[in-house]
């Protein structure tokens, strides 16, 4: 018997891990291929991880975005450093990372009169009205109909369709290239979709 | 660019990168979270982006991932009627099975593998990118058992079994 509300189906209690394997309240261990739904990118126990939690915690848990912190700024440093010029907006999850890119997107593309927002087929976006109504999936959407209005579906791979106007462009470039604004993850791990080719001229697909 | 899952080191963590050209558009008050951008979360995120960057860790993670690939491959030329198709890019895969994923994903669990299904058919494999050859190969020998069974497979006359 348990309080939290049955919307996953679920019967083992995981205690602790180590390295891929994990082990249950029963004491079986298991060789994990599902890493916390691509959490754990570096397993369970990792120690330079957990020491660098335990010192930042001891020191400063959470100041919020009305000031600076040391690891926040470096972080956002480091991710511009690896990707591209830009400006970053740290949340707490996908969902919540495709909720801002929709608003961004709609901000940017609204002052010049451009609203539609453009996902493509057998896309998973998150569970948050956003990004749900941007994923491609009915059965996720259906019961929560009403939602956000302007959606284009196209689909994944399709250099032909849809017409090239509307969907050559990423999130990113929504402002330069196209009516629209299309959001793309760099995890699609629940739409099971191939990569994306490189002659599609999309800019993004699953990556481990 | 939208990013979160393993950003956090499992500490709840996503980012949006905006294009700094575009950035302009956004002003003070449009946007805003309390929690987003936690210290803590930053922090173990450093040691994750310190790690993917240096020692040649993704060049393992990808020849990890093709030799797991080019195995799968050879499970579905064995399996053909069981295995669809084989999809993936470095460590995370996509089985299409020919029959339900669910039975395949308790099969596994019986054998000491956790793994998940995307959609009904599809078995997905998203191991920790620290998993080591010999994990991949007791994967492989596991998922091997339960094709071999026939599990999940729809049999003449309805049978087929389970474990």
């Amino acid at each position: 018997m348990t309080t939290l509300l049955p919307v996953y189906e679920r019967d083992l209690v995981i205690v602790s891990g180590k390295g891929a394997l994990l082990t249950d309240s029963a004491g079986n261990t298991y060789l994990d291929f599902a890493a916390g739904i691509g959490v754990n990118g570096l397993g369970y126990g990792n120690g330079k991880v957990v020491s660098a939690i335990k010192k930042q915690a001891s020191r400063l848990i959470h100041s919020s975005n009305l000031y600076f912190t040391e690891p926040v700024t470096r972080l956002a440093d480091a991710l511009v450093k690896a990707s591209f010029p830009a400006r970053v907006f740290f949340t707490n999850s996908g969902t919540e990372s495709v909720e801002a890119a929709i608003k961004f997107a709609r901000r940017i593309g609204n002052a010049s009169g451009r609203t539609e927002l453009v996902a493509f087929e057998g896309g998973f976006h998150g569970r948050t009205m956003g990004a749900l109504s941007i994923t491609w999936k009915e059965k996720y959407r259906a019961p929560f109909e009403p939602l956000v209005p302007g959606v284009r579906f196209c689909p994944w791979n399709d250099p032909a369709s849809p017409p090239r106007t509307s969907c050559r462009a990423s999130p990113t470039s929504a402002a330069r290239q196209g009516h629209c604004s299309c959001p793309t993850r760099c995890n699609a791990g629940s739409g099971a979709r191939a990569p994306s080719s490189p002659s599609s001229g999309r800019t993004s697909g699953p990556i481990s | 660019m939208t990013l979160a899952k393993p950003l956090g080191g499992g500490l709840p963590l996503g980012a949006v990168l905006l294009r700094e050209e575009l950035a302009g558009a956004l002003q003070v008050g449009d946007h805003g979270s309390t929690f987003g951008g936690n210290p803590v979360a930053a922090a173990a995120s450093l040691v994750i982006m310190d790690r993917l960057t240096s020692g040649g860790f993704l060049g393992k993670v990808e020849k990890k991932g093709k030799m797991l690939g080019r195995n799968l491959r050879a499970m579905q030329r064995k399996y053909p009627s069981q295995i669809r198709d084989v999809r993936g890019l470095g460590l995370m895969f996509g089985i299409e099975l020919s029959g339900p994923a669910s039975p395949i994903v308790a099969a596994l669990r019986a054998r000491g593998i956790l793994a998940t299904r995307a959609g009904e058919n599809v078995l997905r494999l998203l191991p920790p990118l620290v998993v080591k050859r010999s994990e991949l190969r007791s994967f492989l020998v596991a998922f091997d058992d339960v094709l071999a069974k026939g599990i999940g497979m729809q049999m003449e006359g309805g049978g087929g079994a389970v474990a």
